[in-house]
């Protein structure tokens, strides 16, 4: 997408200069009204981006809770965000849903002496937007609303984290929405990948792979949530995020009256204990070989397929193979214009709707070295098989220059955009904290994307990508399993259907991984 | 047709933020404006006529930048209906520079398709039309570059490059790097100077899929479409989808997209939007440079499409009911002919619509918490250019039956006259106007949009006007509003009930 702005710059400025030397630009266009012929003829002038300094944004409640405070009055309107280190990798394993549940449920329960209803009307009273919700290893409160209201949000905005009510009825009301919504859950070919994926990847045990059951949920009440948010919601890991029409110095006071003294339980892990190597994560976990090919049939038309392998996790943010990865990531099937991947895949064009590749360096758990297809059942062996020419090219061959080039001119264009917001300038620094990731790592961003060498892309692949753990799976009709053979990683091995609500295998014909 | 870009930046922003949290939008009233002078807009007109409202937001890396013309389908003449959005669709494929290798040799093959196309329309031609066709489009198709006109603004960084086509406007924004902002300036002129109307005979059949997903493929678009022409009653030009007609679409030719442009997109009628940092001086200089070569609209226009001059009003000529199956949820909509755009009791419709919608407004409380009539009940209001139109809507629970669901939201029309709002609960409306307002100008994309479509429908400044107008309605303003359009003699009925269609899923 934004990628190839950087040979567009250059031709551009490579033109302009020839044109200057002629005599100007009024007279060189075409047009003869200073209007270049053609659009690459614009000179731009680059406006070079400063990453905002942290320090003065950053603020402290009395309990050593951060608060970033990126003031801006253009519109009489503030949001604040509180973040904390919790979410589903800390479920039970008994009770698979329960910290998102929670989450979900602060907003919708009622807090401190409002019942469910009383806080929704006072909400709606002072037209604020106030909301809570949980991810995977993090959880939070968002509020927005007039600057006018500012001091009456608060109050609902404390009282929502510090006391939340978990009204039984409204938690009855979202567990029985919930149980309807998993009678449904085979039906999107995406949701079943996504979770045959990680299944694969790590085992269905592995709290990556876990997914909510209806013995779950007939473990969950309004006490549970209680205790689970009393046990794992508190200040330590905690971080704030403020931004719009306010006064950095009254804010943090006026939040200060009402979290300061929170108290809570130790920051828990946000995982439970990582392994030191990733190997030793997939070799346990599955009695599956580390690499081949396995399908879930669906009955549609177009297949799914996702290939990949688990990926690294995060040793330093100083790691130079770090950069380099983010580099070689956007060669390999970055957003930009050079996207090995895309280009390779364009050559079956109308037969490959979508493609997409990540490689997760995690922050606080491995990350995933993916590529998503969504190709005709025809095309998927050739697809995969330029995929896998892709990566092991990496492997073996430099990057020619200029192709690292647009890769890295690509990453350091849409840099910008990261702080394109007060709002995310709070949320960027707040996160920074979150993570335990240094500030300096944005104020470093350019210079050591930049500093990147075709060497140092080669070595990265080589540490990140192995071709031999690869791991495919395809959730669409039946494959032919000849055609597959070419590939060298066995036939595809059928997975079994689930029942949607037990998730234990449907038929007896098909064993898992046999 | 529906405007998917306005949450754009405010997406963006919340995943770059601490949370990738979504924040539903509130449906109070379908109009918001900001607080008095809060959007800070500053208005430049060419001498042509062209009118560009300039918004600073300093440090933003992006320019949020859009064009808006101010002629939709409702401008369209029966008969050549879908012309307006085919245009949105074809300025896509560039100008006489961009997207052609040869652009000389490409005009020549142009006309000579068309002159096949007159046979083929005529009957004429014989077995060897197809071929002949076949082979001109072959040449034009290596004489042409697809798709370059996005790949210029994708390889200069820029993103979200959408348009959009209402009953009453196009509007084509994009987002640019600042430092790049003067290629949009090149970018738009040159395809509104010089725009070559590429393979229209394709396109056609993009924009009728398209019409198949917005309408056939929806369960009750079609029953929701019948539902329009029928509210409108044929005269109006909003009896028909801005998509067009079926049998209309089949029919146009070269000559009626040209008409069509040639009338309506010129400088008189067209409004651009820039916020972002802007370098003001240079701004109004490009404005004038890029954009003072379109010329003003001859007498033609300047007469202008046959624009009903009354309130809007649409003329209640028969008890409009419809009552057709669906494969979805049942439900029934009561909708009621109000007010046009920037009229002065709309910001009084839009504090009902407060009253009525939301979590805690009075139709969820009643229909569904309380009475658990109804799985779902909104309001939507919608002032358009040539007349305006109020909707109550509840999708049916479990066990209600629709007579029952309408009469319902009846009587919580009847409701407001009996028991009208008290000060606590007018002010609730008012308080979320007055966050709504703002959130209309916190993102730079968000304000542009608003600003495109304020000033197509009528005036921009409605966006500062609209929140203090509505901060003044008061309980006798509700009851004379209510009297006035709401009242339930006069109203539509759709009713969807639930049952196999053939054509909903086509």
């Amino acid at each position: 997408m934004r990628g190839r702005v950087a040979r567009a710059t250059r031709v551009a400025t490579r033109v302009a200069c020839g044109v200057v030397l002629a005599g100007g630009w009024a007279g060189a266009g075409a047009q003869g009204n200073g209007i270049p012929d053609r659009p690459e003829r614009i000179r731009f002038e680059d406006a070079p981006f400063e990453v905002p300094d942290p320090r003065p944004l950053r603020w402290e409640l009395s309990n050593g809770v951060p608060v970033f405070v990126a003031a801006d009055a253009t519109v009489p309107l503030f949001s604040i965000s509180l973040a904390v280190p919790v979410g589903d990798r800390l479920d039970p394993p008994d009770r698979v849903g329960l910290a998102s549940l929670t989450a979900a449920m602060m907003r919708r329960g009622g807090a401190g002496d409002r019942d469910a209803d009383a806080f929704d009307e006072a909400a709606d009273y002072l037209g604020i937007e106030i909301d809570s919700l949980g991810g995977a290893t993090r959880s939070g409160v968002i509020l927005e609303g007039s600057s006018r209201v500012l001091e009456e949000a608060l109050d609902l905005f404390a009282d929502l984290v510090l006391q939340p009510r978990f009204e039984a009825a409204r938690v009855e009301r979202a567990l029985e929405n919930l149980r309807g919504s998993l009678a449904t859950r085979n039906d999107d070919p995406l949701a079943v990948l996504d979770r045959e994926w990680r299944a694969l990847l790590w085992g269905r045990d592995d709290p990556r792979a876990r997914v909510v059951l209806p013995a779950h949920l007939a473990a969950i009440d309004s006490a549970a949530l209680a205790a689970f948010h009393r046990e794992r919601w508190g200040p330590r890991g905690a971080v704030i995020a403020i931004s719009g029409d306010v006064e950095a110095g009254k804010v943090v006071a006026a939040l200060d009256r009402r979290l300061g003294r929170w108290e809570g339980s130790p920051a828990p892990a946000v995982t439970p204990a990582a392994p030191d190597a990733p190997e030793a994560t997939a070799a346990e976990s599955a009695t599956e070989p580390a690499a081949g090919i396995w399908w879930f049939a669906h009955p549609s038309p177009q297949g799914k397929l996702m290939l990949g392998h688990e990926g690294d996790q995060r040793r330093s943010w100083d790691d130079p193979d770090a950069w380099a990865l983010t580099v070689m990531a956007e060669v390999f099937g970055g957003a930009g214009a050079v996207s090995r991947v895309r280009s390779r895949l364009r050559a079956e064009e109308s037969l490959v709707y979508r493609v997409r590749a990540s490689y997760g360096l995690g922050a606080q758990e491995p990350g995933t070295f993916e590529v998503f297809l969504e190709v005709e059942p025809a095309a998927a062996v050739a697809a995969v098989r330029s995929v896998i020419d892709e990566i092991e090219r990496l492997r073996r061959e430099p990057v020619p220059d200029v192709e690292l080039d647009l890769a890295k001119r690509s990453l350091i264009d849409v840099f910008p955009l990261l702080f394109d917001s007060p709002e995310s300038v709070a949320g960027r620094f707040a996160e920074d904290a979150l993570l335990g990731r240094p500030h300096a790592y944005w104020s470093q961003y350019r210079a050591r994307t930049t500093a990147v060498t075709a060497t140092d892309v080669r070595r990265a692949a080589r540490r990140f990508l192995h071709p031999d753990r690869l791991r495919i799976l395809w959730v669409g009709p039946e494959p032919a399993a000849k055609e597959w053979e070419v590939l060298g990683l066995g036939p595809p091995r059928p997975l079994p259907a689930r029942d949607p609500a037990t998730m234990q295998p449907l038929g007896s014909g098909r064993a898992e991984g046999s | 047709m529906t405007c998917v870009a306005s949450r754009l930046v405010a997406s963006g922003a919340a995943l770059a933020g601490l949370l990738a949290l979504a924040s539903g939008a509130r449906a109070v009233g379908s109009d918001d404006g900001p607080t008095a002078g809060a959007s800070g807009v500053e208005e430049l007109v060419l001498e042509n006529g062209m009118r560009f409202l300039l918004v600073q937001r300093p440090g933003r890396p992006l320019v949020a930048a859009g064009w808006a013309v101010h002629a939709g389908s409702a401008a369209e003449e029966p008969g050549r209906t879908g012309v307006a959005h085919l245009i949105e669709h074809l300025l896509h494929g560039g100008s006489e520079v961009i997207g052609t290798r040869d652009y000389p040799r490409e005009r020549a093959l142009i006309e000579q398709r068309e002159a096949l196309e007159d046979e083929r329309r005529a009957g004429a031609g014989g077995a060897e039309l197809e071929p002949r066709i076949a082979r001109v489009e072959e040449r034009l198709r290596a004489l042409r570059r697809k798709g370059e006109y996005a790949l210029i603004y994708t390889e200069a960084g820029a993103l979200g490059i959408n348009a959009v086509t209402n009953h009453d406007l196009s509007y084509y924004t994009a987002m640019l790097p600042r430092s790049r902002l003067e290629l949009w300036f090149w970018m738009e002129s040159d395809r509104l100077l010089r725009p070559v109307f590429r393979e229209i005979y394709d396109e056609l059949e993009v924009v009728e899929e398209e019409r198949a997903q917005r309408i056939l493929s929806v369960p009750g678009g079609e029953a929701r479409a019948r539902f329009d022409a029928r509210f409108w009653g044929e005269e109006h030009p909003y009896s028909w989808p801005a998509v067009g007609r079926a049998a209309d679409l089949r029919g146009l030719r070269r000559a009626d997209v040209e008409a069509f442009f040639g009338r309506y997109y010129t400088a008189d009628r067209l409004t651009a939007v820039l916020v972002g940092d802007l370098d003001r001086e240079r701004v109004g200089e490009w404005a004038r440079r890029y954009f003072g070569r379109l010329s003003t609209g001859g007498a033609e226009a300047a007469a202008g499409a046959p624009e009903q001059a009354s309130g809007g009003r649409r003329a209640p000529a028969e008890q409009v009911e419809l009552t057709e199956a669906c494969s979805c949820r049942p439900m029934v909509e009561l909708r009621f002919a109000t007010v046009p755009f920037a009229h002065r009791d709309a910001p009084v419709l839009d504090v009902i619509a407060g009253l009525l919608s939301g979590r805690t407004g009075r139709l969820h409380r009643r229909l569904v918490v309380e009475r658990n009539l109804a799985f779902s009940a909104s309001v939507r209001h919608e002032p358009q250019r040539r007349g305006g139109s109020f909707s109550l809507i509840a999708e049916s629970g479990p066990t209600s039956d629709l007579a029952v669901l309408e009469l319902a939201l009846l009587a919580e029309l009847e409701r407001l006259r009996r028991e009208p709002p008290n000060e606590r609960e007018l002010g609730k409306v008012k308080n979320q106007i007055t966050t709504d307002a703002s959130r209309q100008l916190s993102t730079p994309s968000g304000l542009a949009q608003r600003l495109l479509i304020y000033d197509a429908l009528g005036d921009w400044r409605w966006l500062e006007e609209w929140p203090r107008v509505a901060q003044r309605v008061t309980v006798d303003d509700l009851e004379r509003v209510l009297d006035a359009y709401l009242d339930p003699k006069r109203r539509a009925v759709l009713r969807l009930e639930r049952g196999d269609v053939h054509g909903a899923w086509r």
